[in-house]
C-alpha cells in the first residue's frame, strides 16, 4: 500500500515538474506558476484523463481522484519554492532595523520574524491567503516597494506628505520600504482566522472583521508593532469608506493587487503599455470599487510614467 | 511533395534576388563602359534567368490549369505579374540579345533599314521595364511582418505603385515610337544618315582621295568607327584587338549604301538607355524599401499592434494590458476604440476577473508541450 502510494507520488512529481519545467512558465512566480497549471489541468481535463488515467500513470482512478493527486504535489513543490523564497525575504533582504524605533530590541525583532514566518506559512494552507500572498509575494520579486518609495521620495509630493507628515513615520527611506516590505508579507494573515469574510468580487473586508483579526493577531504575536499590524490588516479595508488607513496600508493594498497580474520579464506586445503603467492606468478608474486612494494611484501611475515602469 | 515545393520556392527567392543584380549590373556595364567580355556574360546570364522565370511561369500555369484553376491563379494568385516578368522578356528582350550574340550582332542590325534598327533598340527598352514587376514577386515572398493584414495592405499597395509606374513607362515609351517624338536615337539616324549622304555626295565631287575624305570624316565624327568602298577598309578607328575587346554585336549599327558600307559606334545611345534603365531600376527599389522601412513599421504602429493588443486582451483573460495611444494618431478610427477597450472594456475585465476569483481561465501551457507523455 505504502509502496503503491509512493509510486503514485513519484509519478505525479514527474508529470509536475514536467509542466513546471516548461519554458513558457520561466518568468513567472511560483504562486503564478500554480495557477497556471491549475488552469491548464482544469480546461486540459479530457485529453488528459485519457492519458492519465492509462497504465502508465493511475490506472482506474476517477480524474477528480487523479487531479487531487496533481494539486497536492503542485501545491507540495511550490510550497517548497515559496518557502524558500520566503526565508531569503524575511531572513535575508528585509532589513527589520526599523523595529528598533518601535521599542523592539534585536532579540525580540529576531523571535517576531520567526513568528511572522510560522504564521505566512499559515496562511498558505488557505485558498484566499495564498492568493493574496501571491500578489505581495510578487510585488516583492518585481522590487515594487523599492522603486517606486525611491521615486516617492524624489518627489515629495503627496504619498510623501502621507507618509511623513499624516502617518508621521520617523524614518528613513530604506526603513519605510522595508516596514511596506513586511507588511506586504504580513496582509494574508487576516485569512488564517476565518476564510471568505472578504467581499469575493474586491476582496475587501470589514471594519469589524478587521478589528477582530488584529484582536487576535495581537494575541498570537505579541511583538508585532501596531503600525505594522493595522497597516498589514487595514490593507484589506476599503479607503472610500475609512480613511484612517494607514499610508504604509493603502500602499500595500496597491503593491500586492497590482503584482497579481504583472508577471516578472514579461515580453511587452509592440503598442501595449507597460503591465504596472496598463494596471495604475485601470486601477485608477476603478478605485471606488477597489478602495484605492487615488491621489496615490495618480501619483504612482505618475512615477510608472516618467520611468518607463 | 512539401519539402520539394519549399525548396522550389526558395530558389525561386535565390534566383529573383540574383536577377535584380544581374540587373542592376547588365546596365551599370553599359555605362561604365566594361569590357565586351564582361558585359557578354551578363547577356547570357540575362537570357537563363529569363528562361528559367518562364519556366517557373508555366509551370505555375499548368499546375493551376490542371487544378482548374488556371484563372484563379492568373489574377488571385497574381500570375499576371509571374507572366508579365517571364515570357515578354524572353521574347523581346534577352532572347534577341542572345540570339545576336550567337548569330554575330551584324545579323540582327545590319540587315535591317535604320528604322528597323531604332524598332529593336526601342522594342528592347520597352521589354527591360518589365523586368522591374519582378521585384513584386520576391516582395510577395518575403515574410516580412507577423501580421497576415499588414503583409497583405503592404504587398498590394506595393503592387499598385509599381504597377502603376511600370505600367506608365511602358506605355509612354510605346506611344513615344507613334508619336515620333524626339528621341537619341532618331536623332542619331538622322544624323547617321545626313553623314552618308554628305560622304557620298562629296566623294563623287573628286579632289580628295576616298581615304582622306574618311579620315577628315573620321576626325569630326568620333562614332564613325570604320568606313569601306567595295570591301575595301578606307578608315578604321581602332585595330582589330580593340574592336574585340570593347564591341559587342550590339555596340555598332552597320549601314550599307551602294558600294559604301559604314559602321558607327551607338555605345553613347546605350549609355543614355542604361542611365534611364537605373534610374527606372533605383525608383522603384528605393519605391518597395520606402514601404518595407517606413511604411511598414507605420502600418503596424497605427493598425496592426493596437489590433493584436485588443485581439489578446479580449481572448487572453490574464492579459491586462493597456493599448498605448500616441497622441497625434488620438483621433484615429483604431485608437478612438482603443481607447473605448482601454477605458470600458478593460475597467470591467478587472473586476469581471476578481469576481471569477482571479484564476486565470487561460493557461500559458498548450497539450503541444507534453505530447510526447501524452503519446
Amino acid at each position: 500500500m505504502v509502496n503503491k502510494m509512493n509510486n503514485e507520488e513519484e509519478k505525479a512529481t514527474l508529470f509536475i515538474s514536467r509542466l513546471l519545467s516548461n519554458p513558457s512558465l520561466n518568468y513567472l512566480s511560483p504562486l503564478q506558476k500554480e495557477d497556471q497549471i491549475v488552469s491548464f489541468l482544469e480546461l486540459n481535463s479530457e485529453q488528459l484523463y485519457a492519458t492519465l488515467s492509462s497504465p502508465a500513470f493511475f490506472p482506474g482512478k476517477p480524474w477528480p481522484e487523479i487531479i487531487s493527486i496533481l494539486e497536492t504535489r503542485l501545491r507540495s513543490v511550490i510550497n517548497s519554492m515559496v518557502d524558500e523564497g520566503l526565508k531569503r525575504f524575511l531572513f535575508e533582504k528585509i532589513d527589520f532595523s526599523f523595529l528598533s524605533g518601535y521599542g523592539k530590541s534585536p532579540g525580540q525583532s529576531e523571535m517576531l520574524i520567526k513568528s511572522m514566518y510560522t504564521f505566512i506559512l499559515k496562511s498558505l494552507k488557505t485558498f484566499d491567503g495564498r492568493k493574496d500572498f501571491g500578489g505581495s509575494y510578487n510585488a516583492l520579486l518585481c522590487k515594487l516597494p523599492s522603486r517606486y518609495i525611491n521615486a516617492v521620495f524624489g518627489a515629495q509630493s503627496y504619498i510623501h506628505f502621507e507618509l511623513t507628515k499624516v502617518q508621521r513615520l520617523k524614518m528613513s527611506k530604506e526603513e519605510i520600504t522595508n516596514m511596506i516590505r513586511a507588511t506586504l508579507l504580513l496582509r494574508p494573515v487576516v485569512h488564517i482566522y476565518s476564510e471568505s469574510v472578504h467581499d469575493r468580487s474586491t476582496g475587501l473586508i470589514t471594519k469589524q472583521y478587521s478589528d477582530k483579526v488584529k484582536a487576535s493577531i495581537k494575541k498570537d504575536l505579541p511583538l508585532v508593532p501596531e503600525v505594522l499590524l493595522s497597516s498589514a490588516v487595514d490593507s484589506n479595508l476599503s479607503f472610500e469608506k475609512y480613511k484612517f488607513i494607514p499610508t504604509t496600508g493603502r500602499l500595500t493594498s496597491i503593491f500586492n493587487n497590482m503584482a497579481r497580474t504583472i508577471r516578472p520579464n514579461m515580453k511587452i506586445d509592440r503598442g501595449a503599455s507597460s503591465p504596472e503603467k496598463s494596471w495604475l492606468s485601470v486601477g485608477r478608474r476603478n478605485y471606488k470599487y477597489y478602495g484605492w486612494d487615488i491621489k496615490m494611484l495618480d501619483e504612482l501611475y505618475r512615477f510608472s510614467l516618467e520611468n518607463g515602469w | 511533395m512539401e519539402k520539394l515545393k519549399n525548396f522550389f520556392e526558395s530558389f525561386i527567392v535565390i534566383a529573383i534576388l540574383l536577377v535584380l543584380v544581374q540587373t542592376f549590373l547588365e546596365d551599370f556595364a553599359v555605362l561604365a563602359g566594361w569590357n565586351w567580355d564582361i558585359r557578354r556574360n551578363f547577356i547570357i546570364t540575362g537570357f537563363i534567368f529569363d528562361s528559367l522565370f518562364t519556366i517557373e511561369f508555366l509551370v505555375r500555369y499548368f499546375s493551376a490549369l490542371g487544378k482548374g484553376q488556371a484563372g484563379k491563379y492568373f489574377l488571385e494568385g497574381r500570375g499576371w505579374i509571374d507572366f508579365l516578368a517571364s515570357i515578354p522578356l524572353l521574347l523581346l528582350n534577352s532572347g534577341p540579345a542572345f540570339l545576336s550574340l550567337l548569330m554575330g550582332g551584324g545579323v540582327v542590325f545590319g540587315l535591317g533599314s535604320m528604322l528597323n534598327i531604332l524598332k529593336i533598340v526601342k522594342a528592347i527598352r520597352i521589354a527591360r521595364v518589365l523586368r522591374l514587376l519582378r521585384i513584386l514577386k520576391i516582395f510577395r515572398r518575403i515574410k516580412y511582418t507577423g501580421s497576415v493584414m499588414a503583409q497583405r495592405h503592404i504587398t498590394k499597395i506595393n503592387t499598385i505603385s509599381i504597377t502603376a509606374f511600370v505600367t506608365t513607362l511602358f506605355i509612354f515609351t510605346l506611344a513615344g515610337g507613334y508619336l515620333s517624338l524626339p528621341n537619341p536615337e532618331s536623332t542619331a539616324a538622322e544624323r547617321y544618315a545626313n553623314e552618308i549622304n554628305t560622304f557620298i555626295g562629296l566623294s563623287n565631287v573628286g579632289g580628295i582621295s576616298a581615304e582622306e575624305q574618311a579620315a577628315v570624316f573620321g576626325a569630326f565624327d568620333k562614332d564613325l568607327l570604320i568606313v569601306k568602298d567595295k570591301g575595301q577598309t578606307l578608315f578604321s578607328r581602332f585595330d582589330n584587338p580593340t574592336y574585340s575587346l570593347l564591341f559587342g554585336p550590339g555596340d555598332f549599327a552597320y549601314f550599307e549604301k551602294g558600294s559604301w558600307s559604314f559602321f558607327f559606334d551607338i555605345r553613347k545611345l546605350l549609355r543614355i538607355q542604361s542611365v534611364y534603365n537605373l534610374l527606372f531600376f533605383l525608383v522603384v527599389i528605393v519605391l518597395v524599401l520606402s514601404y518595407l522601412v517606413y511604411y511598414s513599421p507605420h502600418f503596424a504602429l497605427t493598425v496592426t499592434d493596437p489590433v493584436h493588443v485588443m485581439r489578446r486582451g479580449f481572448s487572453d483573460s490574464s492579459y491586462n494590458l493597456e493599448v498605448e495611444i500616441p497622441e497625434k494618431y488620438r483621433d484615429d478610427d483604431i485608437y478612438v476604440l482603443a481607447d473605448l477597450y482601454n477605458k470600458e472594456y478593460l475597467t470591467l475585465k478587472q473586476r469581471s476577473s476578481a469576481e471569477r476569483g482571479a484564476g486565470p481561465t487561460m493557461s500559458d501551457l498548450s497539450l503541444d508541450d507534453i505530447q510526447d507523455l501524452l503519446e
